[in-house]
């Protein structure tokens, strides 16, 4: 039986490469390969689905093996995949670029510029890049990658749909009877997400359109130094009240804030396909977003797409979509459409393709 | 076009109508005041007091400022604790060291200080230079990158594939302007690919199904693995960047060139350039074509075996009497000198190429 096994730096129970990673595994099988899944490391609840990445045997003579490796970060695993006989593949994820946070975190700039490293090195010996988008994929080329692909992340919106936390959506729903919109952001608090050019919008917003609207930032921290400036902006300009920088949440209370939200506004310098906007279209929510890296791929004119992020103009393109009712209700039905390019079924389908022709 | 809203019928929404009305009452808002005046750099100064200096961009006055104010070093520790007894113990070692972390400190200071004085120096003189270029203007700049794309000419397309269509790597075209250069290739089969730093004429050859990006050449040339394009084709940015930055740009694509791999100059010729150009952009433009001898002679000094030089068809042309007309003799020779100085090839295409 021919084998594809997978090497991942981190797995985690919720984030959107671990459940890739599970549902390319559960793709694998069902096209009768042998798939197992290694790890640098696993969080404790998913730990039982992974293994060491060290135990990996050695692959038997005359045995078809491939390892496929899932790269976004710098990690061992790409130094010790490197040394290991079998075909190599790579899942391109996207690698932050450093500079965004060597002002912030010069520990984390330092890894991502290891990952870079990493990511030209494997080039030689990777015989297939698959990326999951054109904008990844271009770096791919950029890296020295002869021969790649693009399938679409594997993820099962399904999983979107969470039981909303009800007493949350009251406490919003409260809210919003006293008057203002609310603006809505998902993702890592972190430099490249640019959460203090949405700030600066939205604290144009309310100068210039709406004194009572709110915005929700939703996400975990990737840098302590970025959060703490965030807070201090916050209080200093005077928006303690209308900001909530909300940290992790569970996700009831992350269904709530999308039921809840007028728009969802995302300003940030880099993404390399950004899962959260598929939620918004999920959850029916109009989009506004700068057109950096793969956010315009990823919209494909399912959103609002600005080429500047001028306080001023994301403040006037939100009250634009926010005022303008055929503009939202286009929005919102472009998204749902949209949505459809990446069901499971057909990312799945796509990489069955690939893995098929590899294996032909 | 980029349309939406074709799915459930509501009818096709053009977006890009949308974003120019947004631009319009942006620039409408802000000639009427409707924004209070400094409320964005108001909104920047405040963030950047709660950054580190790097990560402010370019806005050399605040991270200069933000250097200053981490310049001086305090050997004043705080003591404050909320166990009790410990801000004695603080204190009494804050005063028993001082003696020692002072000495240091002041040495530190002073070498930070001369440090920043010397950066607000350099500033000052730079920002002078800035001032006596066009270029340094963003709202002049923006009029220099908001020029259409020139149109590739057909005798480049036909050149650049039937060089590049033995290559053995991705074939990079830079500008990639309307697209058309990229078409060809890859309707001959060629594995091509552009960039070209103009978002709107980007979008428009994405669109079009081209694997076109925003990019600028020299950044994305850094990040290039070494040797491994087909081919790379340079046109347009040769005409517009500086002669220095020029030539980077070929060493960085040279470092990129697989093993007999083709670069291609393909360049309005300097008198033609200075003739078509409308004013205001040649007037702005930080750089200026440089003649193909120029490029003959670079290339040639990066390591490059020059193939040929290709001049593209005349830009005008003075009609010669019929031999044996009156004073032919002389019009038609007077006429060849003119053409020398006034006329001559409106382009040219340097191909050189690595060696295997």
């Amino acid at each position: 039986m021919a084998s594809i096994h997978q090497l991942v730096p981190s797995f985690g129970a919720r984030d959107a490469i671990g459940s890739h990673t599970l549902q390319v595994q559960r793709v694998l099988r069902g096209l009768g390969l042998d798939s197992q899944i290694y790890a640098g490391d696993a969080h404790r609840e998913v730990r039982r689905a992974v293994q060491p990445y060290q135990e990996l045997a050695a692959p038997r003579p005359g045995e078809q093996t491939w390892l496929l490796y899932q790269c976004s970060t710098g990690s061992p695993v790409a130094d010790w995949l490197l040394a290991r006989p079998e075909r190599k593949l790579s899942n391109y994820h996207n690698i932050t670029p450093a500079p965004f946070f060597e002002p912030w975190e010069p520990h984390v700039g330092a890894e991502l510029t290891e990952a870079r490293r990493q990511l030209g090195e494997l080039a030689p010996a990777i015989e297939l890049g698959i990326a999951d988008s054109a904008f990844n994929e271009t770096e791919l080329v950029a890296a020295g990658y002869r021969r790649t692909t693009v399938v679409p992340i594997l993820l099962d919106t399904d999983t979107f749909d969470h039981d909303v936390d009800h007493a949350e959506l009251d406490r919003l729903r409260a809210q919003k009877e006293r008057g203002g919109s609310d603006w809505l952001f998902v993702g890592r608090v972190a430099p490249h997400k640019a959460q203090h050019d949405l700030i600066k919008s939205f604290a144009t917003y309310r100068r210039v359109h709406d004194p009572l609207a709110r915005l929700h930032i939703i996400g975990g921290s990737s840098s302590h130094a970025y959060w703490t400036a965030l807070e201090r902006f916050v209080a200093a300009v005077g928006l303690g009240e209308a900001v909530d920088l909300a940290g992790s949440v569970t996700p009831g209370v992350l269904a709530a804030r999308y039921r809840n939200a007028d728009v969802f506004v995302c300003v940030s310098d880099h993404e390399g396909f950004c899962v959260p906007l598929l939620e918004a279209m999920h959850h029916g929510v109009p989009i506004v977003a700068f057109g950096a890296a793969a956010v315009p791929e990823t919209l494909a004119g399912a959103g609002l797409v600005l080429d500047d992020k001028s306080p001023l103009t994301v403040a006037t393109a939100v009250d634009r979509v926010l005022t303008d009712d055929v503009l939202r209700a286009q929005l919102v039905a472009a998204g749902h459409h949209r949505l459809g390019d990446f069901s499971l079924a057909h990312a799945s389908a796509r990489l069955t393709d690939v893995v098929s022709e590899l294996l032909a | 076009m980029t349309d939406v809203g074709r799915a459930d019928g509501l009818g096709a929404l053009d977006l890009r109508r949308v974003l120019v009305e947004i631009d319009e009452e942006v620039a409408r808002r802000r000639a009427a005041g409707e924004i209070p005046p400094g409320l964005e750099h108001e909104l920047d100064a405040t963030f950047a007091r709660f950054s580190p200096a790097a990560s402010t961009g370019s806005d050399s006055t605040s991270i200069i400022a933000a250097a200053e104010r981490t310049a001086f070093v305090d050997v004043d520790v705080p003591t404050a604790s909320a166990m009790p007894g410990v801000p004695v113990v603080k204190k009494a070692l804050r005063k028993g060291m001082a003696w020692y972390l002072r000495y240091l400190a002041q040495q530190t200071s002073a070498f930070n200080a001369a440090a920043v004085r010397a950066l607000r120096s350099n500033d000052e003189r730079l920002t002078a230079l800035e001032h006596a270029s066009p270029a340094a203007s963003p709202h002049l700049r923006a009029a220099v990158e908001g020029r259409s794309p020139t149109p590739t000419s057909a005798d480049l397309v036909e050149l650049a594939v039937a060089t590049c269509s033995d290559a053995t790597g991705r074939v990079l075209v830079a500008d990639a302007g309307d697209g058309a250069l990229v078409r060809a290739l890859a309707g001959a089969g060629v594995d091509a690919y552009g960039i070209d730093p103009r978002r709107t004429a980007a979008n428009r050859a994405l669109a079009d199904g081209l694997d076109v990006r925003v990019a600028d050449v020299a950044d994305h040339l850094g990040g290039v693995a070494d040797g491994v394009l087909g081919a790379v084709v340079l046109r347009e940015v040769v005409e517009r960047l500086p002669a220095a930055a020029a030539l980077a740009v070929a060493e960085a694509a040279v470092r990129a060139l697989a093993p007999g791999g083709a670069l291609l100059v393909a360049s309005a010729s300097p008198a033609a350039w200075a003739r078509g150009i409308d004013p205001v952009a040649a007037d702005l433009s930080p750089g200026r074509p440089l003649a193909s001898a120029t490029w003959v002679e670079a290339l040639g000094r990066l390591g490059l075996e020059v193939e040929a030089v290709h001049q593209g068809p005349v830009e005008a042309d003075l009609e010669d009497l019929e031999p044996g007309t009156p004073g032919a003799g002389a019009v038609n020779a007077n006429n060849a000198l003119l053409r020398d100085a006034l006329f001559g090839p409106v382009s040219y295409t340097v191909v050189a190429r690595r060696a295997r």
